[in-house]
C-alpha cells in the first residue's frame, strides 16, 4: 500500500506541473481542480493505513473549500471583474 | 486482494487521465479528458477502499465524502469550462 502513495504523489506533481506551464487562465484552473482531487484521494488512503477516522474530516472540509473558491474565481474572471 | 486490484485500477485511469492532460493541444478536450477519466478514477479508488475496508463508521464516512465528491466535481468543471466559453477564450485549431 505504500506504492500507491507515492503513485499519488507523482501524479499530483504532474498535474501542478500543468499550472506552470498552463497556457491561458483556465488550464490554470483545470490543474488546480486535479491536484485538489487527487490530493483528496491521498487524504483518504493515509487515513486508511494509519486507521483514524479524524483525517477524513480533513478530507471533507477540503473538498468544500476548494469548490467554493474555484467556483468564485470563475464568476470573477467571467464577469471581468465586475461584481 | 480483490481490493488491492480495485485500488490499482483506479490508480491506471487517474495516470491515463494524466496523460490525457499532455496529449491534447486543445483547451476543451484537455477539459473533457481531465473531468472525465479523472472522476472515473476517484470512483474506483474509493470503492477499492471501501471493499478492503469492510463495512463500519470508517467505511460510512467515505462514502459520505464519495457522494460529495460526485456532485462537486462536474459542477467546478462546469463552470471553468461556462467561463472560458462566455469571456470569448479561441482555442487552436483541430
Amino acid at each position: 500500500m505504500t506504492a500507491v502513495v507515492t503513485i499519488l504523489v507523482i501524479l499530483t506533481i504532474l498535474s501542478a506541473l500543468r499550472i506552470l506551464i498552463g497556457p491561458s487562465l483556465w488550464d490554470r484552473m483545470l490543474g488546480l481542480n486535479l491536484v485538489t482531487s487527487k490530493l483528496i484521494m491521498l487524504i483518504i488512503v493515509i487515513a486508511f493505513l494509519q486507521n483514524q477516522t479524524f483525517f477524513l474530516d480533513l478530507a471533507l472540509v477540503y473538498a468544500l473549500l476548494s469548490f467554493v473558491g474555484i467556483i468564485f474565481i470563475a464568476l470573477y474572471i467571467q464577469r471581468k471583474g465586475r461584481f | 486482494m480483490i481490493g488491492t486490484i480495485i485500488i490499482y485500477l483506479g490508480l491506471a485511469f487517474v495516470f491515463i487521465g494524466v496523460i490525457g492532460i499532455y496529449r491534447f493541444k486543445n483547451f476543451y478536450t484537455r477539459a473533457l479528458v481531465a473531468s472525465k477519466v479523472d472522476t472515473v478514477g476517484y470512483i474506483t479508488l474509493i470503492i477499492g477502499i471501501i471493499v478492503k475496508s469492510g463495512l463500519n463508521a470508517f467505511s460510512l464516512k467515505v462514502l459520505l465524502i464519495l457522494s460529495i465528491s460526485l456532485l462537486i466535481n462536474p459542477l467546478v468543471t462546469h463552470s471553468v469550462v461556462r467561463s472560458a466559453k462566455i469571456s470569448g477564450y479561441k482555442s487552436g485549431k483541430e
